[in-house]
């Protein structure tokens, strides 16, 4: 007993705040406190207060914008300014095109599936741990596919499709080990799983994936079908009407040898051989920022056969999928000098790609200022593609007294571009406060919702953009409010959820926002203090017809052997935490996920299956 | 390449994230496991578990010191494996800071149940009413797991200077625990 709790307190050492680890962490010898020095330099301080107290004043830096691009070729005209001037007019202008998106029905392309998942596109659903048919519940540990019966508190566990954690591949003898990329679909008909498992290849430092699809119609017994290998770690995925879009990150070795191919350019391999992705399917700037390419192939969902494949290089994987295109980001710097000054703008090419038929086909790219946070910043409806980026210009040079100085701006901007001319047709700029960042962002139709931080002081503002005409765009927000959301969630009927954290960053908080005449308004909000949670979006259970809200908090600490996952109904102007359930670890709370179905909350954690009687009609359990 | 960066990578899911870990910490990750573990394969193999389970934890955390992330992963799973594989024999160094520990627990008659949020907050209440320099033999000792001749000679003192402070911080972390009604 004695070991055990001794044991326990080395390992309670982790409890250390961070601070103490990193003050003990070093090799120099603590001097003791000099009196003398430290007067001395407090002297010199209070010259050098004084100095830049004159100096600040006769600093007078103009507020330059970044040339655009096809300016560029124009910046030594005597008439520059009256070149950009004319230029900012007319592109503030809608183009003639733009009535017609004024004209149209609205189409609803963003919003919920039917099923478990919350896509962020009707119609586009994406990969998660957990699917449903209307007998059973599918989910994905880290071990196995496993299989539920729906059947409340009768519910058992029916089959299982288990993996091996760590194996040592027949090829190479390397050992590889699975990671917690994985992610599954479940066909229309419920009969086909496809199954994404990515393996980290221990000593060889690198990724690669299998997709394979698996007969599910009848759980107890469940056969693999087909399989495919590709050379590259996972990103993302897609499926859209029977197409299972493909998204990956592929980085060549430090030294390939451009002799062969294969160490490279990525690679899919498939029971008909190996192909790498051609030539043409590759998009790539005049200068790289990185080696990494993120990889798109198009496969057949039932068989599992390559139709086509692309590959970005040097882009990032924040990658957005629509009913019709995949949009991939690259962020860059762009840098102009002018005299002593230079500026440093961050801007962002999004290059888009139909998946229509089965191709994949270029269709064009633009450049914007700042960076996307995520694929919830972009959005595609009635031919127009709307951004929200943060921006960030920074610039440095000498002052006209010859001292260097160096400042650093960020905001927020909204961008509209025409998908038929890839130009930009209306911009919002720098609309947040200034030194604030995109935090969270949610595209509903003719809406958008944003919501910005000054994460240092834990305070955003949530604001919301009326985008149904782009002649005139209107937003108004929230003001100040404490906390900030990483994630926003239309409830529909102006209604929005923020989920992130409170005003000290210790607390998860949860913050329900109305739209009202006179701006976005904070209707009412649930926090649990000293408590952290995930940020994957997949792990929160968000029912709209029911008006349920969950996700799991960690009470505390790294290793969580106290989180819970908190069930919430948001009725009334409240929100009411339902019931409570206890997630054991230690454990990812990435990995959690639920669904309320007839009377009966299931949540699922790796190994934990829970059923819970869950009355709607007011009255707690 | 700055940790922020690194940390990016991790975010965009490049596998360049862990090969830039390597080449930072890798010898950090090194020192940190060869502190607790004896053979020079359980240090390697716990050095490529902490490499893993950080690509696993990135994101969704964000750590803003890669180093201190990377050395608990590293020490919590050099220690989880320590006590695991080697229950009967123990290696040197790790069974002599865990006697030390022993002066620490208090006595059996107290039956609180020790809080997690309890246990933390009255850790670090501790460290923070401690001296700089007591505090950072402390931590350098039952976290970092340092030898105690390497860390009288970081701080210019003696190894029996050293030895002191240790045992007279033990007594005081105990009453301190005591007080605070905690019991492991």
């Amino acid at each position: 007993m004695k070991k055990e709790k001794r044991e326990k307190l080395l390992l309670s050492m982790n409890l250390i705040d961070e601070k103490y680890i990193d003050e003990a962490d070093g090799k120099q010898a603590i001097a003791p406190f000099n009196w003398r020095k430290f007067v001395a330099l407090a002297a010199c301080f209070a010259v050098v207060l004084v100095g830049v107290g004159v100096g600040v004043g006769m600093l007078q830096q103009p507020d330059e914008e970044p040339i655009p691009e096809h300016l560029l070729a124009y910046a030594d005209s005597e008439y520059f300014s009256v070149i950009r001037k004319l230029d900012a007019y007319y592109a503030a202008q809608v183009e003639t095109d733009g009535d017609q998106f004024l004209s149209k029905d609205p189409v609803d392309e963003s919003g919920t599936d039917y099923g478990i998942t919350d896509n962020q596109v009707k119609g586009v659903t994406e990969g998660d741990l957990i699917q449903r048919s209307d007998r059973h519940i599918f989910y994905l540990t880290d071990e196995a596919l496993n299989v539920y019966s729906i059947a409340g508190e009768d519910s058992e566990q029916v089959g299982s499709y288990p993996h091996s954690p760590s194996v040592m591949d027949p090829q190479t003898t390397v050992e590889r080990m699975r990671v917690y990329d994985a992610e599954f679909y479940l066909s229309e008909d419920c009969k086909t799983a496809t199954l994404i498992t990515v393996w980290y290849y221990v000593g060889l430092r690198r990724f690669e994936t299998d997709i394979v699809s698996l007969d599910v119609s009848d759980p107890t017994h469940i056969v693999e079908k087909n399989i495919v290998h590709l050379n590259s770690g996972y990103v993302s995925s897609r499926l859209v009407d029977g197409t299972l879009l493909w998204i990956g990150s592929y980085t060549p070795k430090d030294t390939p040898d451009y002799s062969d191919v294969t160490t490279f350019i990525p690679q899919i391999e498939t029971d008909r051989g190996s192909v790498c992705v051609p030539m043409e399917g590759i998009v790539a700037p005049d200068e790289l920022t990185s080696a990494t390419y993120t990889v798109l192939c198009m496969l057949d969902e039932e068989t599992l056969t390559l139709k086509d494949s692309a590959a970005f290089l040097s882009y990032s994987s924040d990658v957005y999928v629509s009913r019709q295109n995949v949009y991939a980001t690259r962020t860059y710097t762009d840098v102009q000098s002018q005299d002593t000054t230079t500026t440093t703008t961050t801007m962002t090419e999004i290059t888009g790609v139909s998946y229509q038929g089965n191709a994949l086909n270029w269709i064009g790219s633009v450049s914007i200022d700042g960076s996307v946070k995520d694929q919830y910043s972009l959005d595609e409806h009635n031919g127009i593609l709307r951004a929200v980026t943060t921006t960030a210009v920074t610039k440095a040079g000498n002052d006209e007294e010859g001292r260097r100085f160096q400042s650093s701006q960020t905001n927020a901007s909204l961008y509209c571009v025409n998908l038929s001319t890839w130009k930009v047709i209306a911009r919002v700029k720098n609309f947040a406060p200034e030194g604030e960042t995109v935090q969270s962002v949610r595209f509903d139709g003719d809406a958008a919702y944003v919501c910005t931080a000054e994460v240092r002081t834990f305070t955003d503002p949530v604001f919301f953009f009326d985008l149904s005409d782009p002649k005139k765009i209107t937003y108004t927000d929230t003001g100040t409010i404490q906390g900030y959301s990483t994630s926003l969630i239309s409830f529909g009927d102006g209604y929005l959820v923020g989920i992130g954290v409170g005003d000290t960053g210790d607390s998860v908080k949860l913050e329900v926002y109305r739209e009202s005449k006179d701006g976005v308004e904070s209707v009412c909000s649930y926090e649990v203090d000293n408590a952290w949670y995930s940020t994957d979006y997949k792990s929160y259970l968000i029912d709209r017809k029911n008006q349920l809200i969950g996700l799991g908090i960690n009470e505390m600490n790294y290793y969580p052997d106290t989180a819970y996952y908190h069930l919430l109904d948001y009725r009334d102007g409240q929100l009411t935490q339902i019931t409570k359930v206890r997630i054991k670890g230690p454990t990812q709370l990435s990995r959690v996920r639920s669904v309320y179905i007839d009377g009966y909350f299931y949540m699922l954690c790796d190994e934990q299956f829970v059923v819970v009687p869950v009355d709607l009609t007011g009255t707690d359990q | 390449m700055e940790d922020k960066l690194i940390v990016d990578l991790y975010w965009e899911r490049s596998e360049a994230a862990i090969a830039e870990t390597e080449k930072k910490y890798g010898k950090y990750c090194h020192t940190v496991a060869s502190r607790i573990l004896q053979s020079e394969e359980d240090v390697a193999e716990c050095v490529n578990d902490a490499y893993l389970a950080a690509w696993n934890a990135i994101p969704p955390h964000k750590p803003q010191k890669l180093s201190t992330f990377l050395g608990k992963l590293t020490r919590n799973l050099a220690l989880n494996r320590y006590f695991h594989d080697h229950a009967e024999k123990r290696f040197a160094p790790t069974e002599l800071i865990l006697h030390e520990l022993e002066e620490v627990l208090p006595d059996p008659a107290s039956e609180d149940v020790a809080d997690e949020i309890a246990l933390k907050d009255a850790i670090n209440g501790f460290l923070a009413s401690l001296p700089q320099n007591t505090r950072v033999i402390f931590v350098r000792r039952y976290w970092h797991l340092s030898d105690i001749k390497e860390i009288a000679r970081d701080l210019g003192l003696t190894a029996g200077n050293v030895k002191v402070i240790l045992h007279r911080t033990r007594l005081q972390f105990k009453a301190y625990l005591e007080k605070e009604g905690i019991e492991l």
